[in-house]
């Protein structure tokens, strides 16, 4: 027996697994009924390799049943025997008795579990649980295995594992868990190319859904195709250092596991290696959630990478590049989107995408109101792309836009193309009526109404008849036809009450009514429109205001103004401090002073200190009337008023108590104090002492106002710039701010364009924008920018045409006309100067100049001469502009071939002794030219005879 | 054989007119000279080990004294390995820089490449490592001097390009901390388009960066920064950290609240 069983033995150590079963089998056969064989001790050697033996040589079933032998017959021991069962847990799985396989492993790795054929035994067991369909407790299994103390690469294929299975399964918020929350040791992980992959493939989805902060994440784990190329190479690398030769130590069962794992992987690696690289279409998505995270400069960054790469295929640089502009756009840096747009173009010009990056531009422009950058985007489309189907749509849009820029003659031309050169569709009609307002716009009524009228007949029944109704009425009544309009708007408005236009037509019928001096029918007309007409109810109602100042019924004023402060049914009700004011000037006027007080006193409690509320410089100059009232009639303003006005006009029912303090106390400072003045210098002082910054500021402009009408200039500019001193910019209100900027201006001190475009920027509605307007844009002119200069002046044009500095701003607009070589829009600006009689004096002297200048340009000399001699005719107290009078018709005389002409000229400009040092040399010397070429200037008739 | 040479001359290079002793100890590391005293030993050609105190070397050979007071002289070309006196100090050396005893560790640093610098040529991988730490710890207390002087005597001896590069990023940063401005400029600008954004070392971009943010270029540094942050990926290149607060500091300055936060994120 022992002969057969060393033959076994040797067998078995030499690999010759089959002569080792022959062996054992022989060994059973011949000895098996001997007591010695069935000892435990015996069988517990030679059992374990005989199973062993028998798996190897393909006998699983047999190999099977010895090993079970095994097992229950040492079922007490306090552990079963590490190899048999492992060796029996892998028979029955190549048995696929997969049920107790997966009994046999789980009861290894549960007695094991620090070995490594634990670790092996549990991959197995989630192996088996996902080949029984178990897959929720395989990937449990798995990720318990991840978090365990196993080794790092067998923990990281395990959580691989879960992710890859979670995928398969359709679990896909388990596997975006397992890859965006597991602390991946990726030094250790030898497939790290499968991570990489179904990172991409969760950040596209997630991408896809929606949720682009999470695709981030996702992608941010998916390195370059060339990296992860040489990573993966280095893992593999590492591992055949276990595998090849294999490491000394590693039981079979782990051998065979990194053999099999190491082969996957090689093939993975070259599957990397051969295919395609994604790293630009990675770059892409990554790029496309940037964009959708707002993430602008990463976007930026990335997309440009794209456009440029050359060895990314051309598909992807269109795409990348085209989202390129889209990011520079979204980054406003629109200068820069156009030069990438037009760069786009250039590389594919056939590509559907160009129109669509030069159309975003220019509606990012137009968004910002800057049409001339607008309209060069759409001019370029236009050129580029006349057969596009959006042609139509572009040309209209930039007509548009000239009309926005109150430069309606070319818009004309756009709006006549989008009507004509195009087959009928809905912007065929806007063009048509767009031309038609745009005539209204420059004044050509008649035209415009021409227009209005033809289209009335022809779109009868089309939605945009209700509106060319109401324009027409418009028309009538700049036209001053107040019949007719009234006439079309009771047509408008009685068979389209619903009309969105409904309230601004009342309104029309209201000033036309008035313009015909029906001043009760206009009443009536303003009252109907109700609060939920938004501005135009609180045009209406100061409309009526008007109304009510004009036929003095002020006692209705008063109420009418107060029922306005009061409503709490007017969900836009602005201007309050404005129907104050009027509420107490008609208080005033109704010899109720004390009321009037009350009413002021509260109204600057409630507002003095708030920036946004305007009339409170009017108020100021009121309350100085009330003063002097105040002393002549000895008046007092009892608590109980007091009391009664704040209730009624602050937001609450019961004022606080710190509002009635104040107010009080306002009050006695006002009652005491001698003088106005003296008031002002104590509430001047009090609120600089308590920082309330608006106030304080609104204080000294009426402070610096009263200085000036006394001529005290220098004091004037010492309590402006204590603004500056004291109080914050963005305290101050718009009229504070003009103030002050004028007063920097004037001294040639910093600060000043702060001021202006504060102005412009917090005050969308205030008429003082026009000062900011004024002043910007004479800067703007002094350095030359004669672009922006424009821009200033013709803002001041269309929104506050009527201030007080709209002589010097018009002269200005048509100086800066010329300036850009558009003579003909400065004379238009210098004649309608001219004509407005108001303007005499300077004003008219700049705007001859102007002509003169304008005509210049045009080659019209002996036009430009006849202007010139009427500033030197009627202007002669303008110093400055006679230089340039003198000295130009004297030049365009020569040019002229009138040398005489202009010699005269010349001496009498020298003649005139001007303190112009250049001018008078350049006189003098152009005129000693003129003598050496033609000496006979200087004989005398007599000199002849 | 001919690396050896080469090395071999730059050795002799060094030691021209250096028929010296061992370098004498400086006040202040006295005691790791002390330690560092002791036994070589030489492993040569013919697989003899010598061992001894060494008394001198020159450009022929080394000077031994074994035991018995046996006086050895050693040609340079017979050696192939070399075993140095004071182990210990290695040791020590690691301790003093795992507990951030920077000076300490300077110090013995220091001794331990004196005491190797002479024999570079036979210098196995793991007996440069005082070199690498020496001229990594200088850099951390910017002593860029030293630094350079190391690397230079260092660079003859390695041939892996990923060292080399490296020593060619201590330089720049040497010189960074130099404050030549220029030669950095240019060098970065070099770095970052030799290596680009996907490179191991985001070095170029930090100084780059770094030199934005000294004139108060705020969005030009959070351009360039962003680009490293940008094309990185889950493994880390050096430096990186570093880039990640520069653009929060650029961002911070511009007042761009929504870019600070998604750096934070």
């Amino acid at each position: 027996m022992d002969e057969v069983l060393q033959e076994a033995i040797e067998a078995f150590r030499g690999n010759d697994f089959t002569a080792a079963v022959e062996a054992f089998a022989q060994l059973e056969r011949d000895f098996g009924q001997r007591d010695e064989f069935q000892e435990p001790d015996f069988l517990r050697r030679i059992l374990p390799l005989q199973g062993f033996s028998l798996g190897q040589a393909g006998n699983h079933d047999q190999a099977r049943q010895v090993f079970k032998k095994y097992l229950k017959l040492f079922s007490d021991d306090p552990k079963p025997n590490a190899f048999v069962l492992f060796q029996y847990a892998s028979v029955l799985r190549q048995l696929d008795r997969n049920e107790a396989a997966l009994q046999a492993f789980g009861q290894y790795a549960r007695h094991y579990p620090e070995r490594l054929e634990g670790a092996l035994a549990t991959l197995q067991v989630a192996e088996l649980l996902f080949t029984l369909n178990r897959p929720d407790e395989a990937i449990s299994t798995l990720r318990r295995f991840a978090d365990s103390e196993a080794r790092p690469e067998l923990r990281e294929q395990a959580r691989l594992q879960a992710l890859h299975r979670s995928l398969q399964q359709g679990q896909t918020e388990t596997a975006l868990t397992i890859l965006t929350e597991s602390d991946w040791d990726l030094e250790n992980i030898p497939d790290l190319i499968s991570l990489a992959m179904a990172a991409l493939q969760l950040g596209e989805k997630t991408l896809q859904d929606g949720k682009s902060a999470q695709a981030l994440t996702l992608f941010l784990m998916v390195p370059p195709h060339a990296i992860l190329q040489r990573e993966q190479e280095k893992r593999l690398a590492k591992l055949r250092e276990i595998t090849d030769p294999p490491a000394a130590g590693l039981p079979p069962q782990a051998i065979r596991f990194y053999e099999t794992l190491e082969r996957q992987i090689a093939n993975q690696l070259a599957g990397l290696q051969d295919g395609e690289d994604y790293t630009g279409h990675l770059q892409l998505l990554r790029a496309q959630a940037f964009l959708r995270e707002s993430r602008y400069r990463e976007a930026w960054l990335l997309l440009e990478a794209i456009a440029l790469e050359e060895n990314f295929p051309t598909e992807l640089r269109e795409q990348g590049h085209y989202r390129w502009i889209v990011t520079a756009n979204a980054l406003e840096l629109t200068d820069e989107a156009l030069t990438i747009a037009r760069n786009f173009v250039q590389r594919y010009p056939d590509s559907e995408l160009a129109p669509q990056a030069f159309t975003l531009i220019a509606q990012t422009h137009a968004e910002a109101r800057r049409f001339e950058e607008a309209n060069e985007v759409l001019s370029d489309l236009i050129e580029l792309f006349p057969d596009h189907p959006l042609a139509q749509r572009w040309l209209f849009t930039r007509g548009y836009h000239l009309v926005m820029d109150d430069d309606f003659s070319p818009a004309r031309q756009d709006f006549r193309r989008a009507r004509d050169e195009f087959s009928q569709s809905a912007i065929t009609v806007s063009s048509a009526f767009w031309h038609a307002l745009s005539l209204f716009f420059d004044r050509r009524y008649e035209d415009a109404l021409e227009e209005f009228e033809t289209m009335a007949r022809t779109y009868r029944n089309h939605p945009i008849y209700p509106e060319i109704l109401y324009r027409r009425a418009a028309t009538h009544y700049a036209m001053e036809d107040h019949d007719q309009a009234l006439r079309l708007l009771d047509q408008f408005l009685s068979r389209f009450e619903r009309h969105p236009r409904t309230w601004e037509a009342r309104v029309l019928e209201g000033d036309v009514r008035m313009g015909l001096g029906e001043l009760n029918r206009a009443l009536a007309t303003f009252r109907s429109i109700p609060p939920a007409a938004g501005s135009e109810f609180v045009y209406a109602t100061f409309q009526i205001g008007k109304i009510l100042r004009a036929t003095e019924d002020l006692e209705e004023m008063a109420k009418h103004f107060e029922h306005y402060l009061t409503r709490t049914d007017a969900p836009h009700r602005a201007r309050i401090s404005e129907a104050l004011y009027w509420t107490g000037w008609a208080l005033l006027r109704l010899e109720k002073p004390e009321e009037a007080l009350a009413l002021y006193i509260a109204t600057i409690s409630l507002y003095g200190n708030d920036r946004e509320a305007g009339e409170i410089a009017s108020l100021l100059t009121a309350l100085e009337r009330l003063h002097r009232t105040l002393r002549q009639e000895n008046l007092t303003l009892r608590d109980q008023t007091l009391h009664t006005a704040l209730a009624k006009f602050s937001e609450e029912s019961e004022p606080p108590l710190a509002l009635v303090r104040q107010a009080r106390h306002l009050r006695d400072q006002f009652v005491r104090s001698e003088t106005f003045d003296d008031w002002l210098r104590e509430a001047r002082a009090e609120a600089r002492q308590e920082e309330n910054w608006t106030w304080f500021a609104r204080l000294s402009v009426e402070k610096a106002n009263r200085l000036a009408a006394q001529n005290r200039s220098a004091r004037r500019l010492q309590v402006l710039f204590q603004i500056s001193d004291f109080a914050p910019l963005d305290q101050l209100d718009a009229t504070a701010l003009a103030s002050l900027g004028e007063a920097l201006q004037e001294n040639g001190l910093p600060g000043a364009r702060e001021c202006f475009e504060k102005i412009l920027s917090a005050f969308p509605k205030s008429l003082d924008r026009a000062v900011a307007f004024y002043h910007l844009g004479q800067d703007a002119f002094r350095q030359e920018d004669y672009r922006q200069a424009l821009e200033y002046f013709e803002d001041f044009a269309s929104q506050t045409p009527f201030h007080p500095l709209a002589h010097q701003t018009f002269a200005a607009l048509g100086e800066t006309y010329l300036k850009l070589d558009r003579p003909q829009a400065a004379i238009a600006e210098f004649e309608e100067l001219l004509r407005d009689r108001e303007a005499r004096g300077r004003p008219h002297a700049r705007a001859l100049v102007g002509l003169g200048q304008a005509h210049e340009l045009l080659r019209q000399p002996k036009e430009a001469i006849a202007y010139y001699q009427r500033v030197y005719t009627l202007y002669r107290a303008q110093e400055n502009l006679l230089v340039p009078a003198y000295l130009r018709s004297a030049a365009l005389f020569i040019e002229l071939g009138d040398p005489k002409a202009a010699y005269r000229t010349y001496e009498e400009f020298i003649e005139l002794g001007l303190d112009y040092p250049e001018a008078l040399a350049t006189a003098r010397e152009a005129r000693t030219h003129l003598l050496e070429k033609h000496p006979e200037l200087t004989r005398k008739p007599s000199d002849s005879l | 054989m001919n690396r050896f040479l080469s090395r071999f001359s730059i050795l002799a290079l060094l030691l021209t007119g250096l028929a010296h002793p061992l370098p004498q100890a400086s006040a202040e590391s006295t005691n790791y000279y002390d330690l560092l005293q002791g036994d070589y030993w030489f492993l040569l050609d013919n697989g003899d080990r010598r061992r001894g105190h060494l008394l001198r070397i020159d450009d022929q050979g080394i000077e031994l004294r074994e035991d018995r007071g046996i006086t050895r002289f050693i040609a340079l070309d017979r050696i192939q390995q070399i075993h140095f006196p004071g182990a210990e100090v290695e040791e020590m050396a690691g301790e003093l820089l795992a507990a951030e005893n920077f000076p300490e560790a300077r110090s013995a640093l220091r001794a331990l490449t004196l005491q190797r610098e002479l024999f570079l040529p036979w210098l196995t991988d793991e007996q440069l490592w005082p070199f690498r730490e020496f001229v990594s710890l200088l850099l951390h207390l910017e002593e860029p001097d030293e630094a350079i002087a190391t690397v230079e005597t260092l660079r003859p001896f390695l041939d892996d390009p990923a060292e080399l590069q490296q020593l060619d990023e201590q330089i720049l940063l040497a010189q960074f901390q130099r404050g030549n401005h220029e030669y950095v400029r240019e060098e970065a600008l070099e770095h970052v388009a030799r290596n680009g954004p996907y490179a191991n070392s985001m070095l170029g971009y930090y100084l780059l960066v770094h030199q934005h943010l000294g004139q108060h270029e705020y969005e030009e540094a959070l351009w360039l920064a962003l680009q490293p942050i940008l094309f990185s990926h889950q493994i880390i290149p050096d430096w990186l950290p570093e880039i990640y607060t520069q653009a929060l500091q650029a961002a911070l300055a511009i007042e761009d609240d929504f870019q600070v936060l998604t750096l934070f994120v």
